[in-house]
Protein backbone atom coordinates (compact mmCIF):
# COMPACT_ATOMS: atom_id res chain seq x y z
CA UNK A 1 0.00 0.00 0.00
CA UNK A 2 3.00 2.21 0.28
CA UNK A 3 3.12 2.40 -3.44
CA UNK A 4 -0.18 2.93 -3.83
CA UNK A 5 -0.05 5.95 -1.44
CA UNK A 6 3.32 7.46 -3.15
CA UNK A 7 1.60 7.73 -5.79
CA UNK A 8 -1.38 9.16 -4.76
CA UNK A 9 0.90 11.37 -3.57
CA UNK A 10 0.34 11.03 0.38
CA UNK A 11 3.47 10.91 2.65
CA UNK A 12 4.65 7.50 3.33
CA UNK A 13 6.20 7.07 6.89
CA UNK A 14 9.76 6.34 7.43
CA UNK A 15 10.12 7.79 4.17
CA UNK A 16 13.13 10.81 3.70
CA UNK A 17 11.87 14.18 3.70
CA UNK A 18 11.36 15.22 0.26
CA UNK A 19 14.55 17.10 -0.39
CA UNK A 20 15.28 18.24 -4.79
CA UNK A 21 18.57 16.80 -5.88
CA UNK A 22 20.73 19.64 -6.71
CA UNK A 23 19.26 22.24 -4.48
CA UNK A 24 21.87 23.24 -2.15
CA UNK A 25 21.25 26.09 1.08
CA UNK A 26 21.91 29.19 0.87
CA UNK A 27 24.97 30.91 2.26
CA UNK A 28 23.06 33.32 4.36
CA UNK A 29 19.16 33.11 5.29
CA UNK A 30 16.89 36.08 4.90
CA UNK A 31 17.49 36.36 8.72
CA UNK A 32 21.06 37.10 8.82
CA UNK A 33 20.41 39.53 5.50
CA UNK A 34 17.79 41.56 7.51
CA UNK A 35 20.63 41.51 10.58
CA UNK A 36 23.39 42.45 8.46
CA UNK A 37 21.16 45.58 6.82
CA UNK A 38 20.01 46.43 10.18
CA UNK A 39 23.77 46.35 11.38
CA UNK A 40 25.07 48.75 8.60
CA UNK A 41 21.92 51.13 9.11
CA UNK A 42 22.76 51.53 12.81
CA UNK A 43 26.73 52.04 12.20
CA UNK A 44 25.35 54.80 9.54
CA UNK A 45 22.94 56.27 12.14
CA UNK A 46 25.88 56.82 14.19
CA UNK A 47 28.88 57.82 11.80
CA UNK A 48 25.84 60.74 10.23
CA UNK A 49 25.33 61.55 14.21
CA UNK A 50 29.26 62.03 13.95
CA UNK A 51 29.49 63.78 10.86
CA UNK A 52 26.22 66.11 12.45
CA UNK A 53 28.65 66.97 15.37
CA UNK A 54 31.71 67.70 13.17
CA UNK A 55 29.30 70.57 11.34
CA UNK A 56 28.08 71.97 14.56
CA UNK A 57 31.36 71.47 15.74
CA UNK A 58 33.19 73.39 12.72
CA UNK A 59 29.80 75.95 12.30
CA UNK A 60 29.45 74.70 8.87
CA UNK A 61 26.15 76.40 7.12
CA UNK A 62 22.65 75.66 7.78
CA UNK A 63 21.75 74.39 5.02
CA UNK A 64 24.50 71.33 5.20
CA UNK A 65 23.13 70.19 8.83
CA UNK A 66 19.81 70.45 7.34
CA UNK A 67 20.57 67.72 4.57
CA UNK A 68 22.26 65.76 7.36
CA UNK A 69 18.84 65.47 10.01
CA UNK A 70 17.20 64.56 6.69
CA UNK A 71 19.38 61.56 5.66
CA UNK A 72 19.50 60.69 10.01
CA UNK A 73 15.69 61.10 9.91
CA UNK A 74 14.99 58.62 6.74
CA UNK A 75 17.63 55.77 7.16
CA UNK A 76 16.13 56.12 11.22
CA UNK A 77 12.61 55.38 9.65
CA UNK A 78 14.02 52.76 7.51
CA UNK A 79 15.66 50.82 10.42
CA UNK A 80 12.30 51.24 12.30
CA UNK A 81 10.73 49.35 9.10
CA UNK A 82 13.18 46.62 8.86
CA UNK A 83 13.04 45.73 12.49
CA UNK A 84 9.18 46.16 12.81
CA UNK A 85 9.20 43.71 9.25
CA UNK A 86 11.82 41.52 10.97
CA UNK A 87 10.20 41.38 14.23
CA UNK A 88 6.71 40.14 12.17
CA UNK A 89 9.08 37.81 10.45
CA UNK A 90 10.67 36.33 13.33
CA UNK A 91 6.76 35.94 14.55
CA UNK A 92 5.23 34.60 11.62
CA UNK A 93 8.30 32.07 11.81
CA UNK A 94 7.63 31.19 15.35
CA UNK A 95 4.27 30.19 14.28
CA UNK A 96 4.76 28.23 11.29
CA UNK A 97 7.38 25.91 13.32
CA UNK A 98 4.73 26.06 16.71
CA UNK A 99 1.91 24.62 13.74
CA UNK A 100 4.57 22.13 12.06
CA UNK A 101 5.19 20.87 16.06
CA UNK A 102 1.29 20.71 16.09
CA UNK A 103 0.61 18.71 13.38
CA UNK A 104 3.49 16.25 13.99
CA UNK A 105 2.21 15.69 17.56
CA UNK A 106 -1.72 15.46 16.18
CA UNK A 107 -0.25 12.94 13.82
CA UNK A 108 1.81 11.52 16.70
CA UNK A 109 -1.69 11.19 18.43
CA UNK A 110 -3.64 10.03 15.77
CA UNK A 111 -1.30 7.08 14.79
CA UNK A 112 -1.26 6.26 18.96
CA UNK A 113 -4.67 5.98 19.14
CA UNK A 114 -4.76 3.92 15.56
CA UNK A 115 -2.58 1.07 17.72
CA UNK A 116 -4.52 2.04 21.14
CA UNK A 117 -7.82 1.09 18.44
CA UNK A 118 -6.11 -1.90 17.47
CA UNK A 119 -4.69 -3.48 20.62
CA UNK A 120 -8.43 -2.88 21.68
CA UNK A 121 -9.67 -5.01 18.93
CA UNK A 122 -7.41 -7.40 19.26
CA UNK A 123 -7.60 -8.18 23.01
CA UNK A 124 -11.13 -8.09 22.44
CA UNK A 125 -10.87 -11.11 19.51
CA UNK A 126 -8.67 -12.81 21.93
CA UNK A 127 -10.78 -13.04 24.59
CA UNK A 128 -13.40 -14.08 22.33
CA UNK A 129 -11.25 -16.84 20.66
CA UNK A 130 -10.92 -17.68 24.72
CA UNK A 131 -14.08 -17.99 24.95
CA UNK A 132 -14.92 -19.98 21.87
CA UNK A 133 -11.88 -22.49 22.02
CA UNK A 134 -12.94 -23.15 25.70
CA UNK A 135 -16.52 -24.26 24.60
CA UNK A 136 -15.16 -26.87 22.47
CA UNK A 137 -12.52 -27.95 25.75
CA UNK A 138 -15.56 -28.00 27.92
CA UNK A 139 -17.62 -30.28 25.62
CA UNK A 140 -14.21 -32.31 24.91
CA UNK A 141 -13.39 -32.90 28.42
CA UNK A 142 -17.50 -33.84 29.24
CA UNK A 143 -17.83 -36.49 26.70
CA UNK A 144 -14.49 -37.90 27.82
CA UNK A 145 -15.71 -38.39 31.52
CA UNK A 146 -18.72 -39.65 29.64
CA UNK A 147 -16.98 -41.94 27.19
CA UNK A 148 -14.63 -43.53 30.69
CA UNK A 149 -18.42 -44.11 31.76
CA UNK A 150 -19.69 -45.86 29.20
CA UNK A 151 -16.40 -48.34 27.96
CA UNK A 152 -17.96 -49.97 31.41
CA UNK A 153 -21.49 -51.02 30.25
CA UNK A 154 -22.97 -48.96 27.36
CA UNK A 155 -22.33 -50.47 24.05
CA UNK A 156 -19.84 -49.90 21.24
CA UNK A 157 -22.18 -47.59 19.29
CA UNK A 158 -22.77 -45.39 22.08
CA UNK A 159 -18.78 -45.06 22.40
CA UNK A 160 -18.65 -44.31 19.10
CA UNK A 161 -20.99 -41.69 18.88
CA UNK A 162 -19.40 -39.61 21.87
CA UNK A 163 -16.16 -40.31 19.72
CA UNK A 164 -17.91 -38.93 17.02
CA UNK A 165 -18.72 -35.71 18.98
CA UNK A 166 -14.97 -35.54 20.16
CA UNK A 167 -14.02 -35.57 16.60
CA UNK A 168 -15.98 -32.87 16.10
CA UNK A 169 -15.59 -30.85 18.42
CA UNK A 170 -11.59 -30.73 17.60
CA UNK A 171 -11.76 -30.29 14.12
CA UNK A 172 -14.16 -27.23 15.86
CA UNK A 173 -11.00 -25.95 17.75
CA UNK A 174 -8.91 -26.63 14.09
CA UNK A 175 -10.92 -24.84 12.44
CA UNK A 176 -10.78 -21.46 15.23
CA UNK A 177 -6.82 -21.77 15.54
CA UNK A 178 -6.14 -21.80 11.63
CA UNK A 179 -9.11 -18.93 11.14
CA UNK A 180 -7.07 -16.69 14.10
CA UNK A 181 -3.73 -17.47 12.30
CA UNK A 182 -4.96 -16.08 9.12
CA UNK A 183 -6.45 -12.95 10.66
CA UNK A 184 -3.28 -12.36 12.12
CA UNK A 185 -1.93 -12.75 8.72
CA UNK A 186 -3.87 -10.11 7.45
CA UNK A 187 -3.66 -7.85 10.07
CA UNK A 188 0.06 -6.78 9.12
CA UNK A 189 -0.37 -8.23 5.41
CA UNK A 190 2.28 -8.46 3.15
CA UNK A 191 0.71 -6.60 0.04
CA UNK A 192 1.41 -7.02 -3.72
CA UNK A 193 -0.60 -4.71 -5.45
CA UNK A 194 -1.41 -5.08 -8.85
CA UNK A 195 -4.14 -4.47 -10.82
CA UNK A 196 -7.21 -6.73 -10.05
CA UNK A 197 -10.10 -7.88 -12.69
CA UNK A 198 -12.54 -7.96 -9.24
CA UNK A 199 -15.58 -8.52 -11.51
CA UNK A 200 -13.88 -11.74 -12.58
CA UNK A 201 -13.05 -12.86 -9.50
CA UNK A 202 -16.77 -12.68 -8.08
CA UNK A 203 -17.88 -14.41 -10.82
CA UNK A 204 -15.36 -17.47 -10.03
CA UNK A 205 -16.01 -17.18 -6.35
CA UNK A 206 -19.88 -16.89 -6.42
CA UNK A 207 -19.97 -20.01 -8.80
CA UNK A 208 -18.09 -21.83 -6.35
CA UNK A 209 -19.77 -20.83 -3.16
CA UNK A 210 -23.38 -21.18 -4.77
CA UNK A 211 -22.96 -25.13 -5.12
CA UNK A 212 -21.40 -25.38 -1.36
CA UNK A 213 -23.99 -23.16 -0.56
CA UNK A 214 -26.72 -24.82 -2.37
CA UNK A 215 -25.69 -28.25 -0.45
CA UNK A 216 -26.69 -26.45 2.73
CA UNK A 217 -30.00 -25.56 1.68
CA UNK A 218 -29.08 -21.68 1.15
CA UNK A 219 -29.56 -20.17 -2.26
CA UNK A 220 -26.78 -17.30 -3.37
CA UNK A 221 -28.10 -14.61 -5.62
CA UNK A 222 -25.68 -12.20 -7.16
CA UNK A 223 -26.39 -9.60 -8.88
CA UNK A 224 -22.95 -8.70 -10.89
CA UNK A 225 -23.02 -5.63 -13.52
CA UNK A 226 -21.61 -6.35 -16.93
CA UNK A 227 -19.04 -3.96 -15.92
CA UNK A 228 -16.98 -3.25 -12.99
CA UNK A 229 -13.33 -1.59 -13.28
CA UNK A 230 -10.34 -2.50 -12.62
CA UNK A 231 -8.92 -2.47 -8.70
CA UNK A 232 -5.26 -1.57 -7.86
CA UNK A 233 -5.00 -4.10 -5.07
CA UNK A 234 -3.52 -7.27 -3.64
CA UNK A 235 -4.88 -10.11 -5.87
CA UNK A 236 -4.36 -12.59 -3.11
CA UNK A 237 -5.82 -10.73 -0.62
CA UNK A 238 -8.79 -9.47 -2.09
CA UNK A 239 -9.61 -13.30 -3.50
CA UNK A 240 -9.04 -14.06 0.59
CA UNK A 241 -11.60 -11.35 1.48
CA UNK A 242 -14.46 -12.53 -0.97
CA UNK A 243 -13.93 -16.42 0.13
CA UNK A 244 -14.26 -15.09 3.49
CA UNK A 245 -17.39 -13.20 2.75
CA UNK A 246 -18.69 -16.42 1.06
CA UNK A 247 -17.64 -18.71 4.53
CA UNK A 248 -19.43 -16.30 6.26
CA UNK A 249 -22.76 -16.57 4.11
CA UNK A 250 -22.19 -20.54 4.68
CA UNK A 251 -21.92 -20.37 8.50
CA UNK A 252 -24.27 -17.91 9.23
CA UNK A 253 -27.63 -18.46 6.97
CA UNK A 254 -29.76 -21.64 8.02
CA UNK A 255 -31.10 -23.64 5.71
CA UNK A 256 -34.06 -22.05 3.63
CA UNK A 257 -32.42 -18.60 3.58
CA UNK A 258 -31.40 -16.71 0.88
CA UNK A 259 -27.95 -14.99 0.44
CA UNK A 260 -27.58 -12.05 -1.90
CA UNK A 261 -24.21 -10.78 -3.38
CA UNK A 262 -23.83 -7.17 -5.04
CA UNK A 263 -21.28 -5.32 -6.76
CA UNK A 264 -21.10 -1.86 -8.05
CA UNK A 265 -19.21 0.73 -8.77
CA UNK A 266 -20.03 4.48 -6.93
CA UNK A 267 -17.55 7.25 -6.79
CA UNK A 268 -14.34 5.76 -7.44
CA UNK A 269 -14.80 2.90 -5.72
CA UNK A 270 -16.40 -0.56 -5.67
CA UNK A 271 -19.19 -1.47 -3.23
CA UNK A 272 -19.58 -5.17 -2.19
CA UNK A 273 -22.63 -5.89 -0.16
CA UNK A 274 -23.19 -9.58 1.29
CA UNK A 275 -26.93 -9.58 2.77
CA UNK A 276 -28.76 -12.26 4.08
CA UNK A 277 -32.40 -12.46 4.17
CA UNK A 278 -33.36 -15.37 6.88
CA UNK A 279 -37.25 -14.51 7.38
CA UNK A 280 -38.03 -18.00 5.90
CA UNK A 281 -35.07 -19.23 9.00
CA UNK A 282 -36.15 -20.03 12.44
CA UNK A 283 -32.82 -18.15 13.57
CA UNK A 284 -29.62 -16.64 12.04
CA UNK A 285 -26.85 -18.38 13.84
CA UNK A 286 -23.79 -17.15 14.85
CA UNK A 287 -21.57 -19.74 13.81
CA UNK A 288 -17.84 -19.81 16.14
CA UNK A 289 -15.09 -17.81 13.80
CA UNK A 290 -17.64 -15.61 12.68
CA UNK A 291 -15.79 -13.02 14.30
CA UNK A 292 -12.66 -13.91 12.88
CA UNK A 293 -13.96 -13.90 9.54
CA UNK A 294 -15.50 -10.27 10.12
CA UNK A 295 -11.83 -9.28 11.30
CA UNK A 296 -10.06 -10.52 8.45
CA UNK A 297 -12.81 -8.66 5.87
CA UNK A 298 -12.24 -5.68 7.41
CA UNK A 299 -8.27 -5.75 7.98
CA UNK A 300 -8.38 -6.58 4.24
CA UNK A 301 -10.90 -3.51 3.62
CA UNK A 302 -8.48 -1.33 6.05
CA UNK A 303 -5.56 -2.00 3.88
CA UNK A 304 -6.92 -1.42 1.01
CA UNK A 305 -7.99 2.54 2.12
CA UNK A 306 -11.87 0.95 1.75
CA UNK A 307 -14.24 0.94 4.43
CA UNK A 308 -16.27 -2.06 6.37
CA UNK A 309 -19.63 -1.57 7.79
CA UNK A 310 -22.38 -4.61 9.14
CA UNK A 311 -25.24 -4.58 10.26
CA UNK A 312 -26.95 -7.31 12.60
CA UNK A 313 -31.05 -7.79 12.70
CA UNK A 314 -33.48 -9.85 13.47
CA UNK A 315 -33.34 -12.71 10.56
CA UNK A 316 -30.47 -11.19 8.78
CA UNK A 317 -27.51 -9.62 8.32
CA UNK A 318 -25.88 -7.26 6.13
CA UNK A 319 -21.78 -6.60 4.98
CA UNK A 320 -20.73 -3.83 3.12
CA UNK A 321 -16.94 -3.21 2.06
CA UNK A 322 -16.30 -0.32 -0.10
CA UNK A 323 -12.71 -0.53 -1.79
CA UNK A 324 -11.07 2.56 -3.34
CA UNK A 325 -10.53 2.12 -7.15
CA UNK A 326 -6.64 3.09 -6.39
CA UNK A 327 -4.79 4.29 -9.81
CA UNK A 328 -5.71 0.74 -12.02
CA UNK A 329 -9.10 1.87 -12.29
CA UNK B 1 -34.61 -37.33 43.26
CA UNK B 2 -32.83 -34.15 43.24
CA UNK B 3 -34.08 -32.21 40.11
CA UNK B 4 -31.30 -30.00 38.67
CA UNK B 5 -32.05 -27.71 35.65
CA UNK B 6 -29.06 -27.23 33.17
CA UNK B 7 -28.77 -24.37 31.01
CA UNK B 8 -25.62 -23.95 28.21
CA UNK B 9 -25.91 -22.75 24.79
CA UNK B 10 -23.45 -25.41 23.63
CA UNK B 11 -25.79 -28.22 22.78
CA UNK B 12 -22.85 -30.43 22.65
CA UNK B 13 -21.77 -29.52 26.11
CA UNK B 14 -25.11 -29.81 27.28
CA UNK B 15 -26.13 -33.17 26.58
CA UNK B 16 -22.64 -34.88 27.89
CA UNK B 17 -23.50 -33.14 31.15
CA UNK B 18 -27.38 -33.94 31.53
CA UNK B 19 -25.93 -37.77 30.50
CA UNK B 20 -23.29 -37.73 33.35
CA UNK B 21 -25.74 -36.24 36.18
CA UNK B 22 -28.57 -38.44 34.87
CA UNK B 23 -26.08 -41.47 35.45
CA UNK B 24 -24.87 -40.03 39.08
CA UNK B 25 -28.85 -39.98 39.74
CA UNK B 26 -29.87 -36.47 39.13
CA UNK B 27 -33.07 -35.66 37.48
CA UNK B 28 -31.94 -33.35 34.56
CA UNK B 29 -33.65 -30.70 32.44
CA UNK B 30 -32.12 -29.42 30.04
CA UNK B 31 -32.53 -25.87 27.98
CA UNK B 32 -30.01 -24.32 25.88
CA UNK B 33 -31.38 -20.59 25.91
CA UNK B 34 -31.44 -18.34 29.19
CA UNK B 35 -34.81 -17.26 27.84
CA UNK B 36 -36.55 -20.78 28.00
CA UNK B 37 -34.97 -20.96 31.24
CA UNK B 38 -36.40 -18.30 32.73
CA UNK B 39 -39.93 -19.31 31.24
CA UNK B 40 -39.40 -23.01 32.88
CA UNK B 41 -38.46 -21.33 36.15
CA UNK B 42 -41.71 -19.62 36.19
CA UNK B 43 -43.48 -22.25 36.39
CA UNK B 44 -41.29 -25.11 37.78
CA UNK B 45 -38.73 -25.33 41.08
CA UNK B 46 -35.32 -27.10 40.87
CA UNK B 47 -33.18 -28.23 43.51
CA UNK B 48 -30.25 -26.62 41.90
CA UNK B 49 -29.88 -24.44 38.62
CA UNK B 50 -26.11 -24.84 36.97
CA UNK B 51 -25.94 -22.28 34.09
CA UNK B 52 -23.61 -20.96 31.68
CA UNK B 53 -23.12 -17.46 31.41
CA UNK B 54 -22.89 -15.96 28.28
CA UNK B 55 -25.17 -17.21 25.97
CA UNK B 56 -27.41 -15.13 23.33
CA UNK B 57 -30.30 -13.43 24.56
CA UNK B 58 -30.99 -13.79 28.11
CA UNK B 59 -27.43 -14.50 29.66
CA UNK B 60 -26.79 -16.82 32.82
CA UNK B 61 -26.40 -13.80 34.96
CA UNK B 62 -30.25 -13.24 34.55
CA UNK B 63 -31.47 -16.77 34.78
CA UNK B 64 -29.04 -16.87 38.20
CA UNK B 65 -31.39 -13.80 38.76
CA UNK B 66 -35.09 -15.14 37.96
CA UNK B 67 -33.50 -18.53 40.11
CA UNK B 68 -32.52 -16.55 43.26
CA UNK B 69 -36.00 -14.63 43.33
CA UNK B 70 -38.63 -17.43 42.44
CA UNK B 71 -37.15 -20.30 44.06
CA UNK B 72 -34.73 -18.29 46.82
CA UNK B 73 -34.07 -21.89 47.94
CA UNK B 74 -32.33 -23.74 45.15
CA UNK B 75 -28.76 -23.79 44.63
CA UNK B 76 -27.25 -21.75 41.89
CA UNK B 77 -23.80 -23.05 40.25
CA UNK B 78 -22.18 -20.89 37.20
CA UNK B 79 -20.24 -22.82 34.82
CA UNK B 80 -17.91 -20.11 32.74
CA UNK B 81 -15.07 -19.63 30.55
CA UNK B 82 -13.39 -16.38 32.47
CA UNK B 83 -14.47 -16.69 35.98
CA UNK B 84 -12.93 -13.67 37.05
CA UNK B 85 -15.09 -11.74 34.80
CA UNK B 86 -18.15 -8.60 35.95
CA UNK B 87 -20.56 -11.12 34.69
CA UNK B 88 -19.20 -13.53 37.23
CA UNK B 89 -18.88 -10.62 40.00
CA UNK B 90 -22.74 -10.22 39.27
CA UNK B 91 -23.81 -13.72 39.01
CA UNK B 92 -22.21 -14.05 42.70
CA UNK B 93 -23.67 -10.87 44.13
CA UNK B 94 -26.81 -12.02 42.80
CA UNK B 95 -26.58 -15.30 44.60
CA UNK B 96 -24.40 -18.09 42.82
CA UNK B 97 -22.87 -20.33 44.97
CA UNK B 98 -20.05 -20.66 43.27
CA UNK B 99 -18.57 -20.07 39.66
CA UNK B 100 -16.65 -23.11 38.59
CA UNK B 101 -14.60 -22.59 35.34
CA UNK B 102 -14.53 -24.07 32.07
CA UNK B 103 -13.47 -26.45 30.71
CA UNK B 104 -15.67 -28.48 33.77
CA UNK B 105 -13.73 -30.91 36.29
CA UNK B 106 -16.66 -32.68 36.48
CA UNK B 107 -15.89 -33.77 39.96
CA UNK B 108 -16.02 -30.56 41.40
CA UNK B 109 -19.44 -29.52 40.22
CA UNK B 110 -20.26 -33.27 41.57
CA UNK B 111 -19.32 -32.70 45.03
CA UNK B 112 -20.54 -29.46 45.02
CA UNK B 113 -24.17 -30.99 43.93
CA UNK B 114 -23.35 -33.78 46.37
CA UNK B 115 -22.54 -31.36 49.58
CA UNK B 116 -25.26 -28.72 49.61
CA UNK B 117 -28.27 -30.88 48.15
CA UNK B 118 -27.43 -34.23 50.66
CA UNK B 119 -28.70 -36.92 49.69
CA UNK B 120 -30.88 -38.34 46.54
CA UNK B 121 -34.50 -38.78 48.31
CA UNK B 122 -36.80 -36.79 47.89
CA UNK B 123 -37.18 -33.23 46.36
CA UNK B 124 -37.09 -29.65 47.77
CA UNK B 125 -39.93 -28.45 46.07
Amino acid sequence: MDAIARQRGLEVPGDPPDVSPGETAPLLTRQDRVLLVCGAAVILVVVLGAVEALVIGTGLPPESARWVYLGRGALASVLLGLWAGWTVMRFYRRLERERGAFQEQSRVLAERARRAERSAGLAALSRQLAHEVRNPLHAIVLHLRLLRRQIGGEPVEACVATVERLEEEVARIDRLVEEHQRHLQSANPRVNPGPVDLLALLSEESARHRAALFRTGVTLRSELPEHLPRLYGDPGLLRQLVQQLGQYAAENVAPGGTVRLRAMEEDRSVCLELGADCAACEETRDAAGSVLRRAIIRDVARVHGGEYQEEQEAGGFRIRVRLPLGDAG
Amino acid sequence: MKRILLVDDHRTALSALHNLLELDGFSVVSLDSGTAAIERLAVEGFDAVVTDLEMPGANGVEVVRAARTLWPEALVLVITAFPGSPMSSRALELGARRIISKPLRYEVLEQELRERLGGMDGSVH
